[in-house]
């Protein structure tokens, strides 16, 4: 076992709570279990992602100020967000977010405290991600940059390398290989490893992997043994299964597998207390338990990354289709193939798999195209493989449109801030329709069972009704109107 | 990974000109519940669902064990025996097997053949048309008896071979440990048993071939659990490797600690290449009785577990790492243990790393203690240790260190002495005992006491066990009714009109 002291980034509240909690954290969740969060001692804490950025805009939540709030929580402990270069919302111009856009959104983080970002692409291209990084460097942010792992068959290890080593030279601090897929097995990583290596020089390689496989905590071990500069890790009840690997787990593993290692008892403690804080969470409002997901094949078939995973898996089972989970594995293989291989990472997932639902379901192949299929099909995010020729010529070519200038933003929406202009693109939405930040007041968590948020929601609606009555084991409410 | 799987399949296919069936044999009834329920699943609560199970396709069932007749007795006051019939009558074309734990009966000491061997005829009489036999020393001679009398009875012979992490315990002594039972007595099959999930895929590659290269057209069975969550991919890389058959439970009493479930091997094989003929649907309808009788027994259903290396370091199982704990506690020497844990490694080593399964774990715990409290290791030598190193326990697969065998002899009780005795027969004694008796009845009384069996109760036939609330029930038996007649029930706190 490698000795040198592992780097683990807590990603609980992005990447965790989007693929075991569906995104349902608020901002006084996350605000309650910060100062915790922080007491297990992360190199650093991811707290912004463009998932969440669209939870806070869909829940009404201003997440500049979740942002802001948080770093009050957590001193001393560096932060981290993640940044993409491709929108999944569909509005037409967007699909990428230009240099200027994504200099704004950097900007705004960095001014709340932001000191690290990983910096997406799926497509991994150059020309989008090295100024972007210049921007990032210029205003003083760590900037990792992310490498996807696809399969060996898809792209192999000399390939992977060759992206590397081009990464590193548009200037990235490191380098994140990205499994969100779940794909890494012990042996592809004793080949891929050095091979990323051999490409990259000095720079740091991390990794963030994802656990649909049930392989995940077993393969981040197998990393840090051969020598990994970075994880990204969350706490229990936000791990596993769709997620990253629990961090509790891997330092007791790790801690067990070398006598040299310098964790302690103290960190141990920490993380546990963390732990049961978000277990206590969870059961209070009704988010699934801590749970790793079985071991199948299927993963490696559909490919889709974490929340997407997490997703199509509930729905499969809530339309009593889980046990063709393969079948939609295969479809999954088969419409990404008609629409070019692209890569497995947002915005390029949920389209396929919505696609390959519909042809489950019955629906003759291709008879209907979900539009983000379409938008896959006209290359709005740059060109991936060959498509399917017939499917390409349904959809047509769409006229280029050219992404807004931000000088062209600030004139349209004079009245909103640069932080609600970045969100309006990076969200879809308009900037009008950004939340404003909330009272101090209602930022408090209030910890409430189901009952009592249940009996606050009925009494909010009671005004509308003669007689609300709600029956249940151990429950009995009967609210009835008075006349005024 | 999966590219490589179908690949090597492919060519497996390829060359021999047709693919390969991979059978299942389920161990829902047997393991699966042992390892979730504590054994408590009583055999009404099989009887629903034995027919379907018996049309699904599996190639053998494991019925009972001596942990499900232990727990029958003990526990639910149910007959063993009686379950082995009822379920016979419903399982009609898929043989079922029985088990015996090499010739230690349910006790600690091995005992005379008679009676092991009353025991495996009386399986059989009663249903049981495969016997799995285990030593956990790999001592075939304690199986022998056994092994013949099964034969003799026109029964399938299944021989156990329990997995091991130990050095010595390499592919080369599994791999004879098999062909001796194939050459020796003829077993049809070999079961490679991993108890603890903690075979890892690079041996699951290695040992699999070897097992299979050993017995040739014999059937290789491979059973493991899913402590580490990595089961079913061992299973599908056991199959892929040459396994013929594996053990399987029906989820939802499936992972955990339980065995990979039967639904989830059967379509990754399928997916892979392989033929697997079991009926998926008549298996999700199984899985959904047995999640129901889960909740209405408020007993779990298996979860996935997480992986975790730690299963590999201690092969302690938890049953007897738990009374280590209390035993010493009830000593007052509870501070001992981590020394204890640590002197357990070391003289399990030095006996010859027993695999770690009753009586042993306690054996080599006995002189642990003895080590850490006196001031010479060995210098006080337990009975059983000096009856193990003697070979009163069968021959010992790999030899005790030469040194330790020397204190052990020297220290050792002088009333214990070095060549075994010849064990006297068992059944003479009983039969004048108890004259007027069958012999199931007879091997009951010998194994749990007059008490105990006086108490048992016959178990409800009819298939009349429901997992629904009684209610749910009635409207459907009211719902197949022909006749038109209003319907009028009621009770404490309903009423119900049907017209």
């Amino acid at each position: 076992m490698s000795e040198h002291a592992l780097r683990h980034t807590d990603v609980s509240l992005t990447d965790g709570q989007s693929a075991r909690w569906a995104g349902a954290m608020t901002t006084p969740m996350m605000l309650a279990v910060a100062t915790r969060l922080a007491a297990a001692r992360p190199a650093a804490i991811e707290i912004a992602s463009p998932a969440t950025l669209q939870q806070c805009v869909a829940r009404g939540e201003d997440p500049w100020q979740r942002i802001e709030l948080l770093r009050e929580r957590c001193p001393g402990v560096a932060l981290r967000a993640a940044v993409a270069l491709l929108t999944e919302h569909g509005k037409r111009g967007v699909d990428v977010i230009s240099t200027e856009v994504a200099t704004l959104w950097l900007r705004e983080l960095a001014q709340r405290g932001i000191s690290e970002i990983v910096l997406i692409d799926p497509m991994v291209a150059i020309e989008r991600i090295a100024p972007v990084l210049k921007e990032a460097k210029a205003l003083g942010l760590t900037t990792i940059v992310a490498l996807p792992v696809t399969q060996e068959s898809t792209r192999s290890d000399d390939d992977l390398r060759a992206q590397a080593a081009a990464l590193a030279r548009a200037g990235a601090t490191r380098l994140m290989l990205r499994d969100e897929a779940g794909l890494l097995t012990a042996d592809r990583l004793t080949t891929l490893l050095p091979a990323l290596r051999a490409g990259l020089g000095d720079m740091p390689l991390d990794l963030h992997l994802r656990c649909q496989t049930a392989l995940g905590p077993m393969v981040a071990l197998e990393a840090v043994r051969i020598g990994i500069d970075g994880l990204d890790t969350a706490f229990a009840p936000l791990a596993n299964g769709a997620s990253v690997p629990a961090l509790g787990t891997l330092l007791k593993s790790l801690r067990m597998l070398s006598s040299e290692t310098s964790i302690s008892e103290q960190t141990l403690h920490a993380v546990g207390e963390a732990d049961r804080l978000l277990a206590e969470l969870a059961d209070r409002h009704g988010f699934a338990p801590a749970r790793a997901w079985v071991f199948d094949l299927a993963p490696y078939v559909h490919q889709l990354p974490g929340e997407v995973a997490a997703q199509f898996m509930h729905r499969l089972a809530a339309l009593g289709l889980a046990h063709k989970l393969h079948a939609f594995a295969n479809e999954c293989a088969r419409v990404r193939r008609d629409i070019g291989e692209p890569p497995m990472l947002a915005p390029f997932p949920r389209p396929i798999a919505e696609q390959a639902l519909l042809h489950l379901q019955g629906t003759p192949r291709y008879a209907e195209l979900r539009p983000g299929v379409r938008r896959i099909l006209q290359q709005v995010h740059g060109a991936s493989g060959a498509v399917d020729v017939r499917l390409a010529q349904r959809v047509g070519a769409l006229p280029k449109k050219l992404a807004p200038s931000v000088a062209s933003l600030r004139a349209a929406y004079p009245e909103a801030s640069d932080a609600a202009l970045v969100l309006g693109q990076i969200c879809g939405v308009a900037p009008e329709a950004v939340p404003a930040p909330a009272s101090p007041e209602t930022m408090r968590y209030v910890a409430t069972t189901p009952a009592d948020a249940l009996l606050a929601e009925l009494t909010a609606r009671a005004a509308r009704y003669a007689l609300l009555s709600v029956q249940g084991p151990g429950v009995a409410i009967q609210l009835q109107g008075t006349e005024a | 990974m999966l590219e490589h799987l179908k690949a090597l399949v492919a060519a497996e296919t390829a060359r021999t000109g047709k693919r390969r069936t991979i059978h299942l044999t389920d161990d829902t009834l047997r393991d699966g519940q042992q390892c979730l329920w504590a054994t408590r699943m009583r055999t009404e609560h099989m009887l629903p669902i034995a027919e379907r199970m018996d049309r699904a396709g599996f190639l053998s069932m494991q019925a009972i064990a001596l942990v499900q007749f232990d727990a029958s007795v003990l526990f639910l006051n149910q007959d063993p025996f009686e379950r082995i019939r009822l379920l016979r009558e419903r399982i009609t074309r898929t043989p079922m097997r029985g088990a015996v734990r090499s010739n230690l009966m349910r006790g600690f000491f091995p005992v005379a053949d008679d009676i092991t061997d009353l025991f495996v005829e009386r399986q059989i009489a009663n249903g049981i048309r495969d016997i799995a036999v285990f030593d956990a020393l790999l001592c075939s001679d304690n199986l022998a008896s056994s092994i013949r009398t099964a034969r003799r009875l026109g029964a399938n012979v299944t021989l156990g071979l329990g997995y091991n992490i130990a050095p010595g315990y390499d592919d080369a002594l599994y791999a004879s440990k098999a062909r001796e039972a194939v050459e020796r007595f003829g077993v049809q099959t070999v079961a490679l048993g991993d108890a603890a999930g903690i075979l890892t895929i690079d041996r699951v590659r290695t040992i699999v071939p070897a097992l299979k290269q050993a017995i040739g057209d014999k059937r290789l069975e491979f059973n493991t659990h899913c402590l580490t969550g990595l089961g079913p991919w061992l299973a599908i890389e056991a199959a892929v490797h040459g396994a013929d058959c594996i053990l399987t439970a029906v989820d939802p009493l499936a992972n955990g600690n339980s065995l990979p479930a039967s639904q989830m091997i059967a379509r990754n094989l399928r997916e892979i290449g392989f033929d697997v003929i079991v009926d998926d649907r008549l298996l999700d309808e199984v899985g959904e009785y047995l999640g129901a009788l889960a909740e209405r027994e408020r007993q779990p259903v298996g979860v996935p577990a997480e992986y975790e290396p730690s299963h590999y370091i201690t092969q302690y199982a938890g049953g007897a790492m738990s009374n280590l704990e209390s035993q010493l506690k009830l000593a007052g020497i509870a501070d001992k243990l981590p020394a204890v844990l640590e002197e357990i490694g070391r003289v399990r080593m030095e006996l010859g790393s027993p695999i770690m399964v009753t009586p042993y774990p306690a054996i080599v715990a006995a002189q642990a203690v003895m080590n850490v409290l006196n001031s010479e290791r060995y210098k006080v030598v337990p009975d059983e240790v000096k009856k193990y190193v003697c070979g009163y326990f069968g021959a010992l697969p790999l030899p005790v260190d030469a040194n330790v065998k020397d204190r052990v002899l020297a220290n050792g009780s002088k009333d214990v002495g070095l060549t075994p005795p010849v064990i006297a027969p068992v059944l003479p004694g009983l039969r004048q005992r108890y004259k007027s008796i069958g012999d199931d009845e007879l091997l009951l009384r010998y194994m749990y006491g007059d008490e105990k069996i006086d108490g048992l109760a016959p178990t409800p036939t009819g298939d009349c066990f429901s997992v629904h609330h009684p209610v749910v029930d009635l409207v459907a038996g009211l719902a197949q009714r022909r006749s038109k007649a209003r319907v009028q029930l009621s009770g404490n706190g309903f009423s119900l009109c049907a017209n």
